[in-house]
């Protein structure tokens, strides 16, 4: 072998660890992007939570109007839930960074703050709107689950344009250690994923259930 | 992290180093790449053609290498190994024509055990093996012989391109033997040349009549060549001149070869798999690169199954409770994709490999052939890469099962 292909082996190895290093990084950088994207989403949401909690606050002062706070929360509800689908893409397409899992928490959390609002706002303004909470298993390995939890999904996102602003639509991952949440799973008795609880009352686990969930929101 | 991106990352990364190592290795010797060493001595030569049942092409190949331009051929042996149609009768009737044309009858025992009893009557310094349908080039022995002048090298072999080339088959099988001529020349500057194909090869007699062919071998050209570098030859390829070859047309013949070319690599690898990281380059490299080549393409092909698998029984299910439940299979949620960074970096290695294979074909069109479309190298990139692993996993069910087919 020529002396100058002698060391063309640690050469590439060098110039293939440079490379595929950069790729790496660069690939880091756009997955932090996305995560800052998410961030900044939330914050903003939370803003928007902060205001709807004031709302509610002075709702209990007898000041404003319940049709006020309901549409506040069901336009929050509505983008909060846009994002939910939003930090799903991004979720499924993360590689190399954990971030967005700390995001999808602080989300589920925002979600059930949400929740609870809404169920005080409906004890305080009577019932003119549902909840509709979806309990679904964050990541789940059983292709089983994964399909039943893809076709709740896609029927909950017809049933949202469906009723409108006649239903809150609420995502919640059950297995993602959040206190608040395994505490409103043993309230509710929510012992399996995908579970579809409507105005804290109606579950529905099953696919024979799930076929009849129009007749539930009527 | 999981699992499945980390083997990913890694199967990648192993590819973009061979990448690499080609591309610095070509810029480091891209001014000798079609060069070849100046005849000084015109060694004595015997041509072995080794037929079964080629009454079609045979006699256009002895027709060919009495073409050749050189001027100490002592002797043609034309082996008839048992063939059961007419290729007898027409050796027969050329070697009325060309008087040191020696026929050797035998019956049947195989293409490398035919060769190893036609070594025993040859006389040459230098020893080729040209299959029955396989045309040399005129000018091939005269640009082949000078590197024998370093008493190292024991092979030499030449660029090996099809001859039919009019079938879509035929045109892919053209990118793919341009492709491997352009690194098998490359892999010469790390003496790493681990085939030396039996369509026309140029051995040191006192090399070849020591080592032999395995008879036990489908693809006795890998093992002899591995069996060469094993003894201490070293293997050249000259890129100046060219072979010509007869490649299948048809998909069942071709589908054949190449499961024979995959149990044969299977085959030198259990043989060869004790000298693994001992014995120079041969241990080093050539079997590592050989059974590194396989085993990515095992993996990545087990991975792509069991990923389309999982996709396949997903889509199903939800295909199935979505109707059930009278909801939307799809919605535009789903039509959104956003590319993961390994879609990123899957996709720049399928450029980087698509420039690659453009830009071995930019090097080589002057030398040899026409031009390539687009859609054939689209689809060889994809379609046709993509059956080297399916074929890999068919030959070690084979290769487990001992069913060896050889023909």
């Amino acid at each position: 072998m020529e002396i100058k292909n002698k060391h063309v082996f640690w050469e590439a190895l060098i110039v293939a660890i440079l490379i595929f290093s950069s790729g790496i990084l660069i690939g880091y950088i756009l997955e932090m992007n996305r995560t800052n994207k998410i961030v900044t989403m939330y914050q903003e949401s939370e803003l928007n939570l902060l205001d709807v909690n004031v709302q509610k606050n002075l709702l209990s002062l007898n000041n404003i109007d319940c049709d006020g706070a309901i549409k506040q929360t069901i336009i929050f509800a509505d983008r909060v839930y846009e994002e939910a689908r939003f930090l799903d893409r991004y979720e499924d397409s993360a590689k190399l960074s954990q971030g967005l899992m700390f995001e999808h928490k602080r989300y589920d959390l925002l979600r059930t703050i949400l929740w609870t609002n809404a169920i005080e706002l409906k004890e305080k303004c009577g019932q003119k709107f549902k909840t509709v909470v979806y309990f679904y298993e964050y990541k789940p390995e059983s292709l089983e689950t994964r399909s039943l939890q893809t076709t709740f999904a896609n029927k909950l996102s017809v049933i949202k344009e469906q009723f409108g602003n006649s239903i809150i639509l609420i995502p919640l991952a059950t297995n993602l250690e959040v206190n608040s949440i395994d505490y409103l799973l043993k309230v509710y008795n929510i012992l399996e994923t995908p579970t579809i609880l409507i105005d804290e009352e109606i579950k529905i686990s099953n696919i024979e259930d799930f076929k009849n969930l129009e007749t539930y929101l009527k | 992290m999981q699992i499945l991106p980390i083997i990913y990352f890694a199967y990648m990364f192993v590819s973009f180093y061979f990448l690499i190592l080609i591309l610095l290795l070509y810029f480091k010797n891209k001014n000798s790449l079609f060069e070849s060493p100046k005849m000084t001595k015109e060694y004595t030569i015997s041509i072995l053609i080794p037929a079964y049942n080629e009454e079609k092409t045979i006699a256009d190949t002895i027709n060919a290498v009495y073409n050749i331009d050189y001027n100490n051929i002592i002797e043609i042996i034309a082996i008839n190994d048992g063939s059961k149609d007419n290729t007898l009768n027409v050796i027969k009737s050329l070697a009325s024509k060309y008087k040191n044309l020696k026929i050797f009858d035998k019956p049947n025992s195989g293409k490398a055990d035919s060769l190893n009893k036609a070594l025993k009557f040859c006389h040459g310094e230098l020893i080729v093996v040209v299959d029955a349908d396989s045309y040399p080039s005129k000018d091939s022995f005269k640009k082949m012989v000078g590197y024998f002048d370093d008493k190292q090298v024991g092979a030499v072999t030449a660029a090996c391109i099809p001859r039919n080339r009019t079938t879509f088959l035929e045109k892919l099988q053209v990118i793919e033997y341009k492709v491997i001529a352009f690194t098998r020349k490359i892999l010469e500057y790390v003496d790493g040349i681990y085939v030396v194909p039996g369509t026309g090869g140029m051995y040191r007699a006192e090399a070849i009549k020591k080592a032999g062919f395995d008879i036990h071998n489908i693809t006795e050209d890998i093992e002899a060549t591995w069996h060469l570098v094993h003894d201490g030859w070293k293997i050249r390829m000259c890129l100046a001149t060219s072979v010509h070859t007869e490649v299948p047309n048809k998909i069942k013949p071709w589908y054949n070869q190449r499961r024979r070319w995959a149990l044969g690599g299977l085959q030198c690898l259990n043989k060869y798999k004790d000298i693994i990281f001992r014995k120079g380059m041969l241990g080093y490299f050539i079997v590592p690169f050989f059974a590194l080549g396989l085993f990515l393409g095992l993996i990545g092909m087990i991975i792509f199954s069991y990923l389309l698998l999982r996709r396949t029984i997903t889509s199903y299910l939800i295909a199935k409770y979505s109707i059930s439940v009278s909801s939307p299979i799809l919605t535009m949620n789903s039509l959104y994709i956003t590319p993961s960074v390994l879609n990123y970096f899957g996709l720049v290695l399928f450029f980087l490999f698509l420039l690659f294979t453009f830009f071995v074909l930019a090097i080589m069109k002057d030398r040899l052939f026409e031009k390539q479309s687009f859609f054939n190298l689209l689809f060889y990139m994809t379609i046709y890469l993509l059956s080297y692993p399916i074929i890999l996993i068919v030959a070690c069910r084979h290769y487990l099962g001992k069913k060896m087919i050889w023909r």
